[in-house]
């Protein structure tokens, strides 16, 4: 055997280590170079500081002339008068010659300054972040920051106030609404927003070929949209409606210098270009988080954070640890985890802690399939509500961090009744409409009725165990009066399939919710047909009417006259068994300041700054 | 040898061929193919035109309609994707709007690393293990050994993956380990080799999870077929000759075993492109393993259909670079 070390061996062992060498000197060198990006990189940031140092006075100048003032540059009072009237003959006019500051803004706080990240979690991964064609909510939330539209909703009084526009005028029959666009605003790449920004914009949301058809049905009463002279756009509509001011002043306005595009497939693949006129501007999206910076250009009152990035975890528990690990400056926590952490002096003591209900918090509910003989009375259908305790749900399954709901409307929300009351838990009372309704109970220990036994089924998404622990309970209830009910968990899309076949006797889901809904998708008869979403056949002729009235009327204290109207229609006649809103939760990192929430929508992030002393990054 | 490879990749036709159309089948029958798996929106709160155009569009792009509208039938519609494969163009993912080859490569890099860091680390625990528990046949660190890597075999990775981020990556218990991702926020300050330690810390608990279950499939084979080859003639004849225990046993007994080696090295292969979804959801890491998953539960069908082509395509390649490997590795073995 020749086991000699040969010169064969020896010119490969050279070899190998030459080429160890090389990668460790390559990696040094490598190391080196980054090194002085990193530099060179800094320098860069101190001149984009010095750039919006410079911004800030330009801005204060064109405000208040020469006279300048110490401290944050945002409070001095404008010297025009925001006006808010209605006109002789019947128009609505609005203006605000100044961009309406946030209430509890934080800029005239003693110890306010610009600078540091926000570092919040998405969830769930955006699939694209192109504007109209995205849908998840993540998406949605970086594009709030980048993209601005003509008006905005104020936290506190849930109008609708000019924001890119300057004013805003509605004709008295509320088919003509005319807007003027500010002439300050820019988009971040320097370019003023202009009428014809907002009619590209729309003309790209009512492109067949992109794929926003969810958003663009709301446009269906858009008759027309027109510009005249460079600041001016005119929206015409074919029926009054409601939303008309809602549905056109918040589309989000794209730069038309940016996305033009000659084919509607290109703007569909464009996921990751974001560009608007919001404070801040999209700088990457890597594998695992999104990164916005500062719009140096902002024409509005400069963003407080030089940075806000979105990363993606999806575990809830490993959300709250990287937020308690300070990898993270919120965390909106589960239920149980709330329960858990806010029984802790030492971690509320040093972390903000919010619950509160947002008017635009959706609800979950159990749909009756009215078609079917068992649910096709209001009397079983009450006493159905009135074998489950509510109550007893959200405090087991919810840790009591939600409320009860009486209709379809949010219990914050304006459209909501305050003079529906719950339907109480009451097994007896219960019994006894279901007597009158006709059911007797057989030898088996099930109701019956015309022969047939009280048994049907109810379908469940199976990602959702909350839901499923919901469903058992309530089988257990209606068990004990005597009704079968069997619980079919289901993947989500084949349980879709099956509403929208109506092949069903019942299930549970939840709707997304808004602050004003429009109740004719999901209540009016005529959205049974066709796969609507009316999927349990709720039909009632009264009802019918009060919400085409309401979808007609403009005058928002009237219109919610008749929206209590059609909820306690709703409220007689049960065709869902509505069960609870939850509580929005917030834990926000301590070194926040002025975080407190503002209205009805929570903790404005808009808001919060961090003082000087405590900033952790750069 | 020529003609064995030429024969074997030959036959690799017929099979891909019966692979891709049960793929196919199944992928077409799930329910919910153009509604997007109920995921495209959020609930079913759009209305019916909404939805029907959002149908149209699906039914289009996958190419279940022609231009006119008019359906294809499902032999067609196999054909004319095998076509569009055939030519090189993987699909374009309906959900991410961005082409197949693009989420392959921007998961990939993260999923490799990952796996392949994992298996390293197997090998360089099982091998010495095997050996090891070889040769002390029966006595109390064979059987520990045994014992515990059988033990961690039956760990469940969602329930370990879980306890080791609820104390490791805690600040009320241990916070050593970051929780989530794959890289701090500020890595735009960092340097290169602190990038790289950056990354290497993030990994340490997904590597961990990837790898503790492996140790005793593999020891256990390597163990097996040392035994074996301690009971073979030539061992006998190179004790015989004097040859000192060492020699015999690296040169002669553990050479010998690693053949067996070959086999599951190769079929593991196409395995490292895949990730596991349940490392990959409780770390929070965007890989190759939730693209496939979420990509079924959207009913992302051209991600679907292309990532288990590819997946098909690289485990017959594996098979016949293990078959070649075992003819360079064991010149006995000839395949003519």
């Amino acid at each position: 055997m020749d086991n000699r070390f040969t010169l064969k061996d020896f010119i490969f062992t050279v070899l190998l280590l030459l080429i160890i060498g090389a990668a460790v000197l390559a990696m040094g060198q490598f190391n080196y170079v980054n090194k002085q990006v990193i530099a060179l990189s800094s320098q860069i940031k101190t001149l984009n500081e010095q750039q919006l140092a410079q911004t800030q006075l330009l801005q204060q100048i064109v405000r208040h002339g020469l006279r300048i003032q110490s401290g944050a540059g945002q409070t001095a009072k404008t010297s025009q008068k925001d006006i808010r009237e209605t006109l002789p003959d019947g128009t609505r006019y609005v203006c605000y010659p100044n961009p309406p500051l946030l209430p509890h803004n934080p800029y005239s706080l003693p110890d306010y300054a610009r600078g540091d990240w926000l570092v919040e979690n998405l969830g769930e991964q955006p699939r694209t972040l192109t504007p109209f064609v995205a849908r998840d909510e993540g998406a949605t939330v970086v594009q709030g920051w980048v993209q601005e539209s003509l008006l905005s909703r104020d936290p506190v009084t849930l109008k609708w106030e000019p924001w890119l526009a300057r004013s805003y005028r509605v004709s008295p029959n509320g088919l003509k609404i005319t807007f003027k666009i500010r002439r300050r605003a820019c988009f971040s790449n320097g370019h003023p927003v202009t009428a014809q920004d907002v009619l590209f914009s729309y003309n790209t949301m009512m492109n067949p070929g992109v794929d926003d058809a969810p958003q663009r049905v709301y446009f269906n009463d858009v008759k027309s949209c027109r510009t005249v002279g460079k600041h001016t756009v005119i929206f015409t509509f074919k029926h009054p409606y409601f939303k008309s001011l809602e549905v056109v002043g918040g589309l989000s306005i794209l730069p038309e210098s940016v996305y033009k595009f000659k084919k509607a497939g290109q703007f569909n693949k464009r996921g990751r270009l974001l560009v608007g006129s919001g404070p801040y501007m999209f700088d990457k999206w890597t594998s695992g988080e999104i990164v916005l910076v500062r719009n140096p250009r902002y024409w509005g009152p400069l963003p407080t954070f030089n940075r806000i990035i979105y990363r993606v975890i999806q575990n809830p528990q490993a959300a709250l640890q990287a937020f308690l690990g300070g990898q993270l400056d919120t965390d909106p926590p589960e239920p149980s985890q709330w329960v858990k952490y806010i029984k802790q002096p030492k971690f509320t003591q040093t972390h903000h802690c919010y619950k509160f209900l947002t008017p635009a918090a959706g609800y979950e509910f159990v749909c009756w399939n009215l078609k079917k003989p068992e649910f096709k009375d209001r009397l079983t259908r009450t006493a159905l509500c009135m074998l489950v305790d509510r109550n007893a749900i959200i405090k087991t399954f919810m840790y009591g961090l939600a409320q009860p709901m009486t209709g379809p409307f949010n219990p914050l929300s304006p459209q909501n009744n305050p003079n529906i009351k719950p339907i109480a838990y009451d097994p007896a009372k219960a019994r006894v409409l279901l007597r009158r309704a006709g059911w007797k109970m057989g030898t088996d220990g099930i109701l019956h009725r015309d022969g047939k036994a009280f048994k049907f089924q109810i379908l469940l998404p199976s990602r959702d165990p909350l839901i499923q622990k919901i469903c058992v309970y309530m089988k257990q209830q209606f068990a004990k009066a005597g009704i079968d009910m069997s619980v079919q968990p289901l993947e989500f899309s084949v349980m879709i399939e099956k509403i929208d076949d109506r092949q069903f006797s019942s299930f549970f889901l939840g709707w997304s919710g808004g602050i004003e809904n429009d109740p004719y998708q999901i209540w009016d008869s005529a959205s049974y047909a066709d796969k609507g979403s009316n999927a349990g056949d709720f039909d009632n002729a009264q009802a019918d009417k009060l919400i085409s009235e309401g979808r007609r009327e403009m005058n928002t204290a009237k219109r919610m006259a008749i929206w209590h109207k059609f909820q306690a229609i709703v409220y007689h006649e049960q065709p869902y068994m509505f069960l609870f809103t939850s509580d929005a939760l917030m834990f926000i990192n301590e070194r926040f300041h002025n975080t407190a929430p503002v209205g009805k929508f929570g903790p404005l992030e808009a808001n919060w700054f961090v003082p000087l002393k405590l900033q952790k990054y750069q | 040898m020529t003609t064995y490879i030429i024969r074997r990749l030959l036959l690799m036709i017929p099979t891909l061929l019966g692979m891709t159309f049960m793929l196919f089948a199944v992928v077409r029958f799930a329910p919910g193919l153009t509604t997007g798996g109920g995921q495209f929106s959020a609930g079913i709160m759009q209305s019916r035109q909404a939805q029907k155009q959002e149908q149209q569009i699906m039914e289009r792009r996958l190419h279940l309609v022609d231009k006119n509208g008019h359906p294809i039938n499902l032999v067609m519609q196999y054909i004319l994707w095998l076509k569009s494969t055939c030519e090189g163009h993987l699909g374009t993912s309906i959900v991410y709007q961005e082409p197949v080859l693009t989420l392959i490569e921007q998961r990939l890099p993260v999923t490799l690393t990952i796996n392949a860091i994992a298996m390293a680390v197997i090998y360089l625990v099982s091998l010495p293990g095997g050996l090891i528990t070889a040769l002390n046949q029966g006595r109390l660190i064979d059987r520990g050994y045994g014992f515990f890597s059988l033990a961690l075999y039956s760990l469940p990775v969602i329930w370990l993956g879980s306890t080791l981020l609820g104390f490791f990556a805690n600040p009320q218990y241990f916070n050593w380990f970051p929780s989530a991702g794959l890289h701090s926020t500020n890595t735009g300050d960092m340097t290169y080799f602190r990038y790289i330690a950056d990354y290497l810390y993030h990994i340490v608990l997904p590597i961990v999870c990837s790898v503790y279950g492996g140790f005793a499939f593999l020891s256990k084979q390597i163990r097996g077929s040392i035994l074996e080859n301690l009971q073979q003639d030539y061992v006998r004849t190179a004790r015989a000759k004097g040859l000192p225990e060492s020699t015999v046993l690296v040169r002669h007994v553990f050479r010998n075993s690693l053949l067996n080696l070959i086999t599951l090295t190769g079929m593991s292969l196409p395995g490292l492109l895949g990730g596991s979804v349940i490392i990959e959801q409780i770390f929070s890491i965007n890989g190759m393993g939730r693209l496939a998953y979420t990509s079924t539960l959207s009913r992302d069908l051209p991600v679907i259909q292309d990532l288990a082509l590819v997946g098909s395509v690289l485990t017959l390649l594996s098979y016949l670079a293990v078959d070649i490997c075992y003819h360079l590795a064991d010149p006995r073995v000839i395949y003519d």
